[in-house]
């Protein structure tokens, strides 16, 4: 039968003299290989179940691209018992790591070229190379949201996970000025004070997902905080609409201007005036503007006849270019995504009353790595098996020959 | 005797494909005496799918009651489409049959009934109580989804169970009148305007039908339902074979007979342990090889009737979940030959099919395919890797299960057939390893071109990654040393819990968030599965030497004996 390729390897493993040797021999030990992967198991399975309550990107942030994570111990249990407690658990950054290096040495250790073993070696390459591309995408990819009105034109995209404040200046007739504030600042709690703007602010309340009510003692909007939209949820389309309740103050003074509600649920900003200037103050999803602009020509929504039961989306788009002197029409739809000047637009939602389309926008240098690692795992993987069932399957005609 | 033992594989292979072969030619409905076999196969449009009625009636009575057929007044089991024709034609008798399943006490109570055998009530019974049900159920929806319990959640089922009655009746569903161009998607309802000749001519057809159902008028319904059929095959011939195919597929039921061989073949396996070793093996591979057939048959079919590959949703998955296993278990077979692969084929395929059995039952299983997922590409190359990774990662699991369960509880079990197998879960966890690699990497892929985004870290991605990790594991354990014999089995066997979390489990999370997520039928199955598998591996921490296939003189002697022809 198929026979264990690397099971001579264990055998002729010397006993290490120097601690060096020793410490080699640990890291590219099958023993830790083993560990790790069982610890790698786990730990995505914490991290799905985690999804039921929080969102995708928290998970994302909090077990997989992090050092060490406190898994909650509620997480095993029905939502309707508080659990306290949690577990300290290694996060996927140490654990992928420890993993390549693993790969590494054991690679440095025993590397021979020889037909056995040149599919072991291409498997692992491209798994080092799918790490790798994991981890850089990580660091360089960029997600964003265009929302285009039918009939109307979009030169920036929003990224639906970055909220900001922004102070949009339009004393200029040409362009405005924006100064904005990340989340991060909002979060802190603290005084935001900075020479770029133009009054300090006082952030009162931050809600990372939040729900405007009807005031029922005026005709004005009450914010209210909602929980985060779990990852169970966002796969049904579902975003965080963030709310921050500010109080300004002229700089350096601590006589309030006004408390204001800023909210990315509102379309119309808060104007302010400060020092004679006039400001429009709002909180909006933080926008990347694009040197093009795309119009959108029509949105359709087909549906199965007789049912809701979506078909197709799809947009027709004009891409107007100025400087790279383009100008066309392209279909955009489930599938078939468009790549333009390195980002990629994908037919991703449309607006509820169907009036217009919301494309992602993709920026991600690495995109190639994981098509190369496959296909180079894929070859490993069949030269290895293929390799071995035809060595088994001739043994096997041997012995039925005797 | 010995001509008995002889001539038995022959004997059963050929009652078999009889058996198969009456149930292709027999004439369908034939005990009714209205024409239900023409009324059976006239299209209709439901939920974006043109199907015979025979489908239409078969997943809704089933949807209502559990079942494909019901218990006329007299007691006697009628089919799915007379239940349809009756309710169609308005027939009094429709509101007396007992074909609501209502399980809940908190129900039946609501409704006023008392729990009776089969747990199924009338129309008639449930009417007076319906303005207190559509309260309950308004109570039930203006309630987020979270904080609804079970009987929220059993109240809003039989809403929808009497919605599909009550739009049945109104006419509502499904689509009757063809669209004019015959490959055109504007159906109509009967009882809608009808612009035009053809259309009204439609009309008349099925009035004049079900007027004479009504009446009771065999010979009028029969004429005009015939004449209507014959007339649609002229105008929508793209519409044939398929409504002829689709209702044969129904009523042929191939994977219940496909179900039924693979349990005759693993008694007639485990008989052939006992006695008469060689002929009863052999049988029993022709059964499997014969429910191999059918089982590939159907699957074709429903390839063809949807123009799709073979994976579309969760209730084919476990249908090809079950064909890839026992196309293994035959190749498994190929190369043991002693009975051992015709076991596996047997067990897995039974099991997947019964899986898949009681995943059907929530409606039509070739529905139409959500937009993203509308790309026979993706389809063809990422789900059915996938799928086939879920296959053989089973496989491994379910002949670790059975060398444990052979090796502790009996005595069949010797060195050589132990080493055998274990090498034979190796190979396929090799498979299962491969599949789900290449399969879950296209899926990425796929993410890559549809949404930008290769890996997202989403609970069926994490399923599928999980897979892939727990087979990489075994074999690292195997090389290493770190685990021998005993240790893959029970590893494989713990690969038998991984892909069942990531095939159902992650489907399950937002179920789970709900307090009553946990007594779900399907959670039950899960949790049923994974307590039997953890219960194996426990079984296996006992020492070889103290399994019952080890112990004593005998199965010394047997270890010699086997070791010696190896060396």
């Amino acid at each position: 039968m198929i026979d264990a390729p690397a099971a001579p390897l264990a055998e002729k493993k010397r006993k290490p003299k120097t601690p060096l040797q020793q410490l080699l021999a640990f890291f590219g030990s099958l023993e830790l290989t083993v560990t790790l992967l069982t610890l790698s198991i786990l730990l995505i399975f914490f991290g799905t179940l985690a999804q039921m309550d929080q969102g995708i990107w928290t998970v994302v942030k909090d077990y997989f691209r992090s050092w060490l994570v406190w898994v909650d111990f509620q997480i095993f249990f029905p939502r309707d018992r508080a659990v306290p407690g949690a577990l300290p658990f290694p996060g996927g950054n140490t654990l992928g790591s420890l993993l390549l290096i693993n790969l590494m040495v054991a690679h440095a250790q025993r590397f021979k070229l020889s037909k056995q073993k040149i599919g072991l070696s291409v498997i692992h390459a491209g798994l080092i190379l799918l790490l790798v591309g994991e981890g850089l995408t990580g660091l360089y990819a960029d997600e964003s949201n265009m929302t285009i009105d039918e009939g109307g034109s979009a030169n920036y995209s929003e990224d639906i996970r970055h909220p900001e404040l922004a102070f949009v200046d339009s004393s200029d007739a040409k362009t405005d000025l924006v100064t904005v504030v990340p989340e991060s600042q909002l979060r802190s709690g603290k005084r935001i004070q900075s020479p770029q703007l133009p009054v300090d602010i006082q952030v009162d309340a931050y809600y990372k997902n939040s729900v405007l009510e009807k005031d029922p003692s005026g005709a004005g909007f009450k914010a209210k905080q909602a929980p985060e939209i779990s990852g169970t949820q966002s796969a049904e389309g579902g975003i965080d609409m963030p709310t921050a309740l500010v109080t300004l103050f002229p700089k350096g003074s601590d006589k309030a201007l006004g408390s204001y509600t800023t909210s990315v649920w509102l379309k119309s900003s808060n104007d302010i005036e400060v020092n004679g200037k006039k400001y429009a103050l709002n909180l909006r999803f933080e926008r990347s503007y694009k040197p093009y602009t795309f119009y959108l020509k029509d949105f359709r929504f087909d549906r199965y006849p007789g049912t809701e039961i979506p078909k197709n989306f799809e947009s027709t788009v004009r891409i107007v270019d100025t400087e790279h002197k383009v100008d066309r029409e392209v279909k955009i739809w489930m599938n078939h995504p468009l790549r333009y000047r390195g980002d990629t637009f994908y037919q991703a939602s449309y607006k509820p009353d169907e009036s217009g389309t919301v494309l992602q926008v993709v920026k991600n240098p690495s995109w190639l790595i994981p098509y190369i690692s496959c296909i180079l795992v894929t070859l490993g993987l069949l030269l290895q098996f293929g390799f071995s069932l035809s060595r088994s399957l001739k043994r096997r005609a041997k012995r039925s020959a005797t | 005797m010995k001509a008995l033992e002889k001539y038995l594989p022959l004997l059963l292979a050929l009652i078999c494909l009889l058996a198969f072969g009456r149930s292709m030619v027999e004439k369908p409905y034939a005990k009714q005496a209205f024409d239900l076999n023409a009324f059976s196969q006239l299209p209709v449009l439901h939920k974006g799918r043109v199907q015979p009625l025979d489908s239409f009636a078969r997943n809704n009575l089933l949807f209502i009651s559990d079942k494909q057929i019901y218990s006329d007044s007299e007691g006697k089991k009628q089919p799915a489409v007379q239940w349809l024709a009756e309710i169609m034609s308005g027939r009094p008798e429709s509101r007396q049959h007992k074909i609501f399943r209502i399980e809940h006490d908190d129900v039946l109570s609501l409704m006023g009934l008392k729990p009776r055998e089969g747990l199924r009530y009338s129309l008639d019974e449930l009417a007076p109580k319906y303005p207190a049900l559509i309260q309950q159920v308004q109570m039930a929806f203006q309630k987020p989804d979270a904080s609804r319990d079970l009987v929220d959640a059993k109240t809003i089922e039989l809403y929808e169970q009497l919605e599909v009655f009550r739009q049945i009746m109104a006419f509502e569903i499904p689509l009757v009148l063809p669209a004019l161009k015959a490959e055109g998607n504007d159906w109509l309802p009967l009882g809608g305007e009808k612009s035009d000749l053809n259309r009204s001519n439609y009309a008349n057809a099925w009035y004049k039908s079900l007027k004479a159902y009504q009446n009771n008028d065999i010979s009028l319904f029969n004429a005009t339902t015939a004449e209507y059929l014959q007339g649609l095959k002229s105008s929508h011939p793209s519409l044939f074979p398929k409504l002829q195919i689709e209702q044969r597929f129904n009523l042929s039921m191939p994977f219940y007979q496909a179900m039924v061989l693979f349990v005759l073949a693993f008694l007639l396996s485990v008989f052939g342990w006992m006695f008469w070793g060689t002929a009863l093996n052999r049988s029993a591979f022709g059964l499997v090889v014969i429910g191999l057939v059918i089982f590939t048959g159907a699957l074709l079919t429903r390839m063809y009737l949807q123009g799709r590959p073979p994976v579309t949703n969760l209730y084919s998955s476990a249908i090809f979940v079950g064909w890839v296993a026992v196309l293994m278990g035959l190749g498994v077979e190929w190369f043991m030959k002693n009975g051992f692969g015709t076991i596996m084929a047997s067990i897995t395929g039974f099991c997947a099919l019964l899986v898949a059995h009681n995943l059907g039952s929530g409606g039509d299983t070739l529905e139409m395919m959500r937009a993203v997922l509308d790309t026979n590409f993706w389809l063809a190359t990422h789900v059915t890797t996938v799928t086939m990774g879920y296959s053989a990662s089973f496989l491994a699991g379910f002949m670790g299960l059975i060398v444990i369960i052979m090796g502790v509880l009996t005595r069949k079990l010797d060195k050589n057939l132990y080493t055998k197998i274990s090498a034979m879960i190796y190979g396929t966890v090799a498979f299962a390893t491969l599949f789900s690699f290449v399969g879950t990497v296209l899926g990425g892929i796929w993410a890559d071109q549809s949404w930008g985004r290769f890996w997202g870290w989403d609970p069926k991605e994490n399923g599928a990654v999980m897979i892939v990790l727990w087979n990489a594991i075994i074999l690292h354990a195997r090389w290493g040393g770190l685990a021998k014999k005993r240790g893959i089995a029970l590893l494989a066997i713990g690969g038998n819990i991984v892909t069942a979390w990531s095939w159902f489990g992650v489907n399950m999370l937002g179920v789970g968030l709900h307090s009553y997520g946990f007594t779900d039928k399907a959670f039950v199955g899960l949790a049923g599965f994974v307590g039997l598998n953890l219960l194996v591996i426990w079984l296996g921490t006992i020492p070889e030497e103290h399994w019952r296939s080890f112990k004593g003189p005998q199965a010394n002697k047997k270890e010699s004996l086997s070791d010696v022809p190896l060396k």
